[in-house]
């Protein structure tokens, strides 16, 4: 499946060359609270451009907050945040979207009752004078999208509806949509749990191809082999807290599985 | 949906309470039967309703509670002359009034004579829309509570006999006093097919109207058909259109009702057809049409009189002991040409 | 926008049987179903009527001008709520919204107030109703289906408080009676609001981008919210349009009887429900066409015409309309576990 394309894609021209040490995104000492539960104690990351950087650890770690933080659904009780060093306070959704990132839910965020195109473009519709769409070019642009970009089984028409997809062919329109939208920074939580061995395979592919452009993407995931075998660093949380990071180089699948259990 | 709604153009701004210092020149339209009180109103001359003094003798009454209950909503018009009857009574009685509406809920309605019940209130007068309300009306009379039954009285069985007396239409005559009508004057003749619409032909109400109805009709060999219509006018007008254009043999129409009655004369232009038209209850577009000759009459419920004698005749038991007797409010109440301009005039208020 | 660098990873299916699968798919989602249905249903009534005019009058002009008549006073209150059960709500007030709404314009016009101001403000009080209803909803985080239950005794017991039991008659001028209930040829006015009604929630619903925000937020709001919609404003503006709808009604009624009874639009908010549902939409939300509710609510006038017409016993009428709920919920389902 589509591996040889991809080849050919990533000898192209990175668009996107290095830009000096400046990290894309950095979190500085983030604190958040529900409740009595302390979900975050005070966590400090950063992202550089053009890396996958994988957030691991246990349920109850902190990484689903986290990614909301970073996304603007949940603001920070305390911290900071910096985008390409300049401090930023994200109070929405469409803030972190506005700034390049772009979030893949576990749960795909996806709605049943509407085509496949609909869905891709939802809230980010295509439209002309007093807000009509431009429901054509949505169409014609989704099919190229389903055509090119992950290649989703079964998924013939961009008109089919969503609730008729199975978890996979959902999880795969979730990602053409985040893919679509690149910006800059895509968060994927737990993107491969839904798919098919070579569905993943396609995605991973994918991930490397928008990484040789120069994007960034955080992998959060329960899969250590997964992870290792695309990410080039790995950062393990554990009761809200940042207990182990190290790059690829510095670190093996068995370690991770010993850091990530222990905590 | 009540039995016996009616509209009225002229008191659509006056408010449920009707001022008691009316009350002298309201009673002077009230039948011969009054005379006796009105004067006896008159000469207090009190400028509100005390008036222990105008019933003199029996037992202090002055002050006692009467529940005045009612089993539709505050908002059906056709108990707003129902009340005024019923607080000129009490005023001229000196009695107190407690006016509740049960919202169409038999479950409400028997909690609220209940709860009535046990506050000990002097009498009740209830509408009674079916035989929910048996066990309640004996558990008044038991605690020595005189109940009285207006507009509609469904009990039966053991409650049938606790409630003393019923003032309203009797249903059966009123439908053979239409028909009847429309005989006599040659609107419908033997063979012919009368078309009966009505608002919901379950009820007590359409179910005697329509059996009245049939009775004179099948004495001189008509028959007769029912179509239920709802409440709201243009759905009903609607319907009444299909089934004039699915039986072009109808030859009159005899409406139970006052929606299908107020919009019978729409639904025959509609089809370009002159159809004899009667039927039951007022609304200010019925009473037109009888001044214009389209409606041919109409039978009235005389609603003042049921709020009126109910609370009257609860008055007169308290106080010297009569037992209460049953009127039937529309014996021979038919609105024609020939009084309609005297109804107009009153309607909405005391009629 | 960004689609020029996509970079090709696969191509799976040959481009002309995408576009194929594609017109199926989106036939399937038009509520094509429904207007078969009602075509047929219309040309087998008219074969019958013109064969036999005599036993059975469905296309005299009597029984066709009562019909275009009849049909806006329900069909413009389920485009309301129709769009609303799409954003996943309900409104159970609208008939109380209808009453107060009217009646307070009537009350208006009849006291001096220009009529055309006084219908403007009654478009108003029933958008306002919506609103609230919306901001209730919203705001407080309860089910629409409690707030309008709850509305439409308040807003019931207000028609009593400002107006009284009895009925408000309506005589409006004759320039506003013939745009709200005269004759253009044989078509009436009100059946041309219902059509240029119809026109502007399609193009609303289908076309706009509110529509689409509607439909996703109706089908799931967490996903929608999660994607940028603005999901509250697209539910609270398919609350003020429901409102508006159902006070359109009220107004486009009092024009035609002439006559606004406080009692009456009871069964109005589950008779449009009913409209939708035979139109193909879902108590879910979500799902639905404008075509499905316009036609849903011809349908149930014309099961009851044509059952009166060929002179059924007008006794048991509600239960052929019941029958037609059920059997187009079921029709509906089976379609829809078909497509999935």
């Amino acid at each position: 499946m589509g591996i040889e394309h991809m080849e050919t894609v990533a000898a192209k021209q990175p668009e996107y060359p290095e830009e000096g040490t400046v990290p894309l995104l950095e979190l500085r000492d983030i604190k958040k609270r529900y409740g009595a539960l302390e979900a975050l104690k005070g966590v400090s990351l950063h992202v550089k451009r053009a890396e996958i950087l994988a957030l691991l650890g246990d349920n109850g770690a902190g990484k689903s907050t986290l990614v909301k933080i970073i996304s603007g659904v949940v603001p920070p009780d305390a911290g900071s945040m910096f985008w390409e060093g300049r401090p930023v306070t994200l109070k929405s959704h469409a803030e972190a979207t506005a700034l390049g990132i772009e979030t893949i839910y576990q749960d795909s965020a996806l709605v049943d009752s509407l085509t496949v195109a609909r869905n891709i473009f939802l809230g980010r519709e295509l439209v002309g004078p007093f807000g009509f769409m431009h429901h054509r070019k949505m169409r014609a642009i989704a099919s190229d999208v389903l055509q090119t970009i992950v290649a989703i089984e079964g998924i013939d028409s961009p008109d089919k509806l969503v609730g008729s997809l199975s978890g996979g062919q959902k999880q795969a329109v979730a990602i053409a949509r985040a893919v679509y939208f690149k910006r800059t920074l895509l968060v994927l939580d737990e993107p491969t749990s839904a798919l098919a061995v070579r569905a993943t395979e396609a995605l991973f592919e994918y991930l490397r191809t928008l990484r040789s452009q120069g994007l960034s993407s955080i992998l959060v995931t329960h899969n250590l082999y997964d992870a290792y075998r695309i990410c080039d660093r790995f950062i393990i949380l554990s009761h809200g807290e940042l207990v182990f990071e190290a790059s690829r180089s510095e670190t093996s699948v068995a370690e991770l599985t010993e850091r990530v259990s222990r905590s | 949906m009540c039995q016996c709604r009616v509209r009225l153009k002229e008191a659509w701004l006056r408010p449920l309470w009707y001022p008691v210092y009316q009350h002298r020149t309201m009673l002077s339209c009230v039948g011969a039967l009054l005379a006796l009180l009105l004067t006896a109103c008159s000469t207090t001359g009190g400028s509100s309703g005390s008036s222990s003094a105008s019933l003199s003798g029996g037992k202090a009454i002055s002050g006692k509670t009467i529940l005045f209950e009612i089993q539709s909503t505050p908002s059906d018009s056709f108990f707003v002359p129902v009340v005024n009857g019923a607080r000129a009574a009490a005023a001229i009685t000196g009695l107190k009034l407690e006016i509740e509406y049960a919202s169409n809920d038999d479950t409400t309605e028997v909690n609220q004579v209940r709860s009535a019940i046990a506050r000990r209130v002097a009498a009740i007068a209830v509408t009674i829309p079916d035989s929910a309300l048996n066990q309640t009306v004996c558990e008044a009379r038991a605690q020595g509570i005189p109940v009285v039954a207006f507009n509609i009285n469904g009990a039966s069985g053991e409650g049938a006999r606790c409630v003393q007396a019923f003032i309203g239409q009797d249903f059966v005559q009123s439908g053979m006093l239409i028909a009847q009508r429309m005989i006599d004057d040659g609107l419908i003749k033997p063979g012919d097919h009368v078309f009966c619409p009505v608002e919901s032909p379950t009820q007590v109400y359409a179910v005697e109207r329509y059996a009245g109805v049939v009775q004179a009709l099948k004495a001189i060999g008509a028959s007769c058909e029912e179509l239920g219509t709802g409440v709201d006018y243009a759905p009903a007008r609607a319907k009444m259109v299909s089934y004039l254009l699915g039986h072009p043999n109808t030859s009159a129409i005899i409406a139970l009702g006052h929606t299908p009655l107020d919009q019978a004369p729409a639904a025959t232009e509609q089809v370009h057809r002159k159809i004899p038209i009667g039927g039951f209850d007022i609304t200010p577009d019925i009473l037109q049409a009888i001044k214009s000759g389209v409606i041919t009459a109409t039978v009235d419920q005389q609603p003042y009189q049921q709020g009126f004698y109910a609370v009257m005749e609860l008055a007169l038991y308290l106080k010297y002991g009569l037992a209460p007797s049953s009127i039937n409010t529309s014996n021979g109440a038919l609105i024609d040409k020939s009084n309609v301009d005297q109804v107009l005039s009153l309607a909405g208020t005391y009629r | 926008m960004e689609h020029q660098h996509l970079p090709m990873i696969t191509e799976r299916t040959p481009a002309g049987r995408r576009a194929d699968s594609g017109r199926r798919y989106r036939i399937q989602q038009s509520g094509l179903e429904i207007l078969i249905l009602f075509l047929l249903v219309q040309v087998a009534s008219i074969i019958y009527g013109v064969i036999s005019p005599d036993t059975f009058a469905y296309v005299s002009p009597a029984n066709i001008q009562t019909a275009l008549e009849a049909i806006p006073l329900l069909g413009i209150p389920a485009l309301g709520v129709g769009t609303l059960m799409i954003a996943g709500e309900f409104d159970l007030s609208i008939g109380a919204n209808y009453i107060f709404s009217s009646i307070i314009m009537a009350q208006l016009a009849e006291n001096g107030l220009s009529v055309w101001l006084a219908a403007l403000l009654g478009l108003g009080i029933g958008a306002g109703i919506g609103l609230l209803n919306g901001v209730i909803t919203l705001r407080l985080r309860i089910p629409s289906f409690i707030t309008t239950l709850g509305t439409m005794g308040i807003w019931d017991a207000a028609t009593l408080f400002i107006h009284g039991a009895s009925s408000q008659p309506f005589n409006p001028p004759p320039e506003f009676a013939a745009v709200t209930a005269g004759l253009f040829g044989i078509i009436p006015a009100e059946f041309l609001w219902f059509l240029a009604l119809s026109i502007v929630f399609w193009a609303l619903l289908h076309q706009h981008r509110l529509g689409n925000h509607i439909f996703a937020v109706g089908g799931n709001k967490y996903a929608a919210e999660e994607n940028g919609v603005p999901g509250n404003r697209a539910k609270l503006i398919a609350f003020g349009l429901t409102g508006a709808c159902a006070a359109l009604a009220g107004i486009l009624a009092a024009a035609q009887i002439g006559n606004i009874a406080p009692s009456s639009a009871t069964d109005l908010p589950l008779q449009a429900i009913a409209a939708c549902v035979i139109g193909g939409l879902t108590l879910s939300g979500g799902r639905g066409t404008v075509l499905g509710m316009a036609l849903g609510a011809a349908l149930i006038y014309w099961i009851q015409d044509v059952l009166l017409l060929l002179g059924a016993p007008g006794f048991y009428l509600s239960a052929f309309v019941g029958v037609l709920i059920i059997g187009a919920a079921a029709i509906y389902e089976q379609l829809r576990r078909r497509q999935s």
